[in-house]
């Protein structure tokens, strides 16, 4: 193995794939968030005691969840223009795709949080007389949430990294770009690394935040 | 909103009318009448599994009542009569309107762990009355000197025993200034040695002239503050009275046979 590094053309190159991080971000800003207002959406429906609700939003969840993520990006982009007549650009229609696969996920992570908050909590805000949207907003909710912290941290880093799906319907993140700049260069190994090293470098801050805040919530409110 | 008829000096305040609950097929309380007066202290007693925590429950709607009516003050709780004679339950906030006016202390409680005994305390004035917070706070503070424990204000629940923690629960529910404090089982959650703390603040409310129900297994709190025991069995009340009665003269057998074993479990026989 004397495969010679040349990290050079990365530096020679720095404002494409700045270019690029910038679409990344712009990318896993916008999925994200709406993957959580989908998620937000999609679990009350799911746990709804009408039938009327609770079906459609489950069937959303289990069809979406079950699609590998890719073949919905592609999907997407493909046969929603032909069905719909509504053709998107490139950006927004992974944006989408991805937001609703991660959204379902979401959803499930919140049904699970608040299913699991204490029967008694909430009827605590009950007895003081707090209205339903009350108890959920400052009762169910905000333990729902401490509760699924970890699984929700972990749903933002898979949905951060679905973003590189959008490289195969050319939309122009990092990965995208990178592949372009390897076959360019002929150095594909340097720019993987420089991919994979940004990923590191965006999301271990992210899991480490998520990991202090989980101990300080726990210690403060749970541990005798 | 109903007229409903004049509440006179010595009305009752609450009124349970023939009220029923089943579970599916179980019926857990077949037709329970009740009345309690202003600054009343009523005693729910019995056997576990004899209706008399569904019955509490059944007061503030947390269960809704398979029959029956529940009246406060005259206005009937959970449900209204429409202009075409029609009964259909209240909307979710009228409901919770008349919640907050029978406050609940609970066994386990429920004190939410995110927030401090302050914040517990206010939760209530705040959210449901819409009072501003300082002024919660000079309440919510008053409160928690009131059940002696002024100096855990900032302290989060888990750090208070549950003697405690049961106290700030009831300064919690003495908030949003009930008519009718509901009590579950208060102590029977606690360590034996805090049952004590927890009674004493409930005399005291009694004293105070508090309008209270209390499902409890604490005979000697249903002898020294009840006015009144009720006694449940299978769902239905086989005996009622003044405490000293209904626990020694009754004639009632199961209402003999009741107290009898409860002497002996305090005696420390067989439980």
């Amino acid at each position: 193995m004397n495969y010679e590094w040349d990290f050079s053309i990365l530096t020679e190159y720095r404002g494409l794939m700045l270019g690029a991080a910038a679409v990344t971000f712009q990318l896993v800003l916008f999925s994200v968030g709406l993957g959580i207002v989908v998620g937000l959406i999609l679990a009350p429906f799911r746990m709804a005691e009408r039938r009327l609700l609770r079906y459609p939003a489950t069937a959303i969840i289990e069809v979406v969840r079950s699609i590998p993520p890719l073949v919905l990006v592609v999907w997407c982009y493909y046969c929603l223009p032909i069905l719909t007549g509504l053709a998107l650009p490139a950006f927004w229609t992974c944006v989408f795709a991805v937001a609703l696969y991660s959204g379902v996920f979401f959803a499930e992570i919140f049904r699970a949080g608040v299913q699991a908050v204490d029967r008694g909590l909430v009827e605590a805000g009950m007895s003081v007389g707090m209205k339903p949207m009350t108890v959920m907003l400052r009762v169910t909710g905000p333990l729902a949430f401490l509760r699924v912290l970890p699984p929700f941290t972990s749903q933002c880093v898979m949905a951060i990294k679905n973003s590189v799906l959008g490289s195969y319907i050319a939309v122009g993140e990092i990965l995208y770009e990178g592949q372009r700049l390897s076959i360019h260069t002929f150095r594909p190994l340097e720019v993987l690394t420089l991919v994979a090293a940004f990923f590191v470098v965006v999301i271990l801050p992210l899991t480490l935040t998520a990991g202090a805040i989980e101990r300080h919530v726990f210690l403060k409110y749970f541990r005798r | 909103m109903n007229a409903g008829p004049t509440v006179s000096a010595d009305a009752p305040l609450l009124v349970v009318e023939n009220l029923r609950k089943s579970f599916g097929a179980h019926e857990v309380l077949k037709g329970v009448s009740l009345a309690v007066k202003p600054s009343q202290v009523i005693g729910l007693l019995g056997r576990s599994g004899s209706g008399k925590s569904t019955l509490l429950r059944c007061l503030n709607m947390l269960e809704v009542p398979s029959a029956g009516r529940i009246l406060l003050e005259g206005e009937e709780i959970g449900f209204e009569t429409t202009a075409g004679g029609r009964r259909r339950p209240l909307s979710a906030s009228r409901l919770a309107r008349q919640r907050a006016s029978m406050s609940m202390v609970f066994q386990h409680f429920n004190l939410w762990p995110h927030r401090t005994v302050l914040g517990n305390v206010i939760e209530g004035p705040v959210q449901v009355l819409g009072m501003a917070k300082d002024e919660a706070e000079a309440l919510g503070l008053d409160l928690l000197a009131r059940v002696g424990l002024r100096e855990k204000a900032e302290s989060y629940p888990i750090r208070l025993s549950g003697g405690q923690q049961q106290r700030v629960a009831i300064a919690r529910a003495l908030a949003t200034r009930p008519k009718i404090m509901l009590f579950d089982e208060p102590t029977s959650a606690l360590d034996p040695e805090l049952v004590g703390e927890v009674l004493q603040v409930m005399l005291d409310l009694a004293k105070s002239g508090t309008t209270m129900v209390v499902v409890t297994h604490e005979m000697s709190f249903a002898r020294n503050a009840c006015e009144e025991v009720v006694l449940l069995e299978g769902g239905q009340i086989v005996e009622r009275g003044a405490p000293d009665y209904v626990m020694t003269q009754s004639e009632n057998p199961r209402a003999r046979q009741f107290f009898a074993s409860q002497r002996q479990e305090n005696a420390g026989g067989p439980a």
